[in-house]
């Protein structure tokens, strides 16, 4: 992919791992210009909007709120824009969490974060790698069927109003987690794609090619 | 959750070192190659610590971080002279996923739940040197300086403080390769529900395989790496042959 008309922005705030998320987009080799957006801005030609997440909720909805990038993710789904929102990011995209009671999510896709269930074969926070089964539109990123494990880190889930909003579920003690989402252009991952070796890479690199021709 | 096998970087600041007991350093390369390696070797997660940090009243510069996100792919956890919210920002900031608290969990167990309540308490590993389980003791300052403490209490704990994770490392077995604390890991995984990531002593196949059995959800493996013939991946298919759900890569 050469066009660099193309552009991919990552959200910075303040407490996010961006680093390693440039970095992975960096190893995709596209051509698109990265730009790390830290407030409010002209969507220009944005045509990828990630969300980093790192920390707890409460924390990651002050920084964007503070920031205005609540107000730039508005205008971005408004626009059709895909968003990305990865791991807490994900978690913000829904409406609110069990971790921090009272504050209000992004609610660019119904539904609420919930603690992980308690399993006396399961820790808490669930931190390693975990595999998953696409479903619905999960079939749309080749990456998701292929078996392979991802890397977690994560003590809440995002559960999902509209069953047909998930797209990759993993199995968690005897249940099974969203561990994927996507309502039209608005998406999340619950796992670090960025973080999770070749097969991030590849899921990148689908993401983005998803992002800039189908989306 | 799988279990987890995370080869540990040690550095004194210049060079990567693996301590005997924690002291007597030897030299075997230099950080970001021994990282570039393992990244190649596809491990599940790595730990890199500044052993010296603190004692040096030091932190590890952003260039040295640097070197691990520009080539690292896969989780890594950065330890040393984590001391302050400052300390810790940065370090997550580079590109770690989580910290780990070592001395400061004693002379300011506030920082974990500082941590915590910043970044979530998955970012925040903390150190239990155990330094002889029989009598109870656990260790602070990098080994030396024996607390009375139970292992146990000091466990539940820091589990009460916001820890998300513990790296149970024993003391006199480190770099040792005589045998893992098995007694200490089962004690601690059967009175806390956070994950345990044991360290110290692993000299085979067996004692890998012995430390999950006995509650780990992770080891860091330094010594058995350097000195041995054994890799990442022979521990993840011998577990695997015994029924230990390990990663698909």
């Amino acid at each position: 992919m050469t066009n660099s008309d193309f552009g991919v922005s990552i959200l910075d705030l303040g407490i996010n791992n961006i680093n390693s998320v440039r970095r992975a987009l960096q190893q995709n080799a596209i051509g698109a210009g990265i730009r790390i957006e830290s407030e409010d801005s002209a969507l220009g030609n944005t045509r990828l909007i990630i969300l980093p997440g790192l920390g707890s909720f409460a924390a990651g909805m002050e920084q964007l709120r503070q920031r205005n990038l609540d107000r730039y993710l508005s205008k971005a789904k408004m626009r059709g824009i895909a968003i990305v929102g990865i791991c807490l990011g994900m978690q913000l995209l829904g409406e609110g969490s069990e971790e921090s009671p009272g504050v209000e999510g992004l609610g660019l896709i119904k539904g609420k974060n919930e603690i992980l269930p308690f399993y006396s074969n399961e820790r808490i926070p669930n931190i390693g790698w975990m595999g998953g089964v696409p479903e619905n539109e999960g079939s749309l990123f080749p990456a998701l069927g292929k078996g392979k494990d991802f890397y977690f880190v994560h003590s809440y889930h995002l559960k999902l109003d509209n069953p047909k909003d998930s797209i990759f579920k993993s199995k968690y003690g005897d249940v099974e987690i969203t561990t994927g989402i996507k309502h039209q252009s608005v998406m999340g991952f619950q796992f670090h794609p960025e973080k999770s070796s070749n097969i991030g890479n590849e899921l990148i690199q689908e993401i983005i090619e998803w992002s800039f021709y189908e989306g | 959750m799988k279990v987890r096998i995370i080869p540990t970087i040690l550095t004194d600041g210049q060079t990567v070192v693996k301590g005997t007991q924690f002291n007597n350093w030897r030299t075997v390369g230099m950080a970001q190659a021994a990282a570039k390696l393992y990244a190649t070797r596809d491990v599940d997660e790595l730990m890199f610590i500044d052993v010296k940090a603190s004692e040096r009243n030091s932190t590890i510069p952003d260039s040295l971080l640097s070197c691990f996100t520009d080539v690292l792919n896969i989780p890594f956890s950065v330890g040393g002279g984590v001391n302050s919210l400052e300390v810790a920002t940065r370090y997550l900031g580079a590109g770690a996923e989580k910290v780990l608290i070592g001395r400061a969990a004693f002379s300011n167990p506030k920082l974990i739940s500082e941590i915590a309540h910043k970044f979530g308490s998955q970012a925040v590993i903390v150190a239990v040197d155990v330094l002889n389980n029989d009598k109870g003791e656990i260790a602070r300052k990098c080994g030396k300086d024996p607390v009375s403490l139970s292992v146990i209490e000091w466990a539940k704990e820091l589990e009460s403080l916001g820890a998300g994770e513990l790296l149970l490392q024993s003391v006199v077995r480190d770099g040792e390769m005589r045998g893992m604390d098995y007694l200490s890991i089962s004690e601690v995984t059967s009175s806390v529900n956070l994950p345990v990531i044991a360290s110290g002593g692993a000299k085979n196949l067996e004692d890998c395989l012995q430390a999950v059995n006995s509650g780990a959800s992770a080891l860091a493996i330094g010594a058995l790496f350097q000195f041995t013939q054994i890799t990442p991946r022979n521990i993840r298919k011998h577990l695997e042959e015994h029924g230990v759900s390990v990663r698909v890569g």
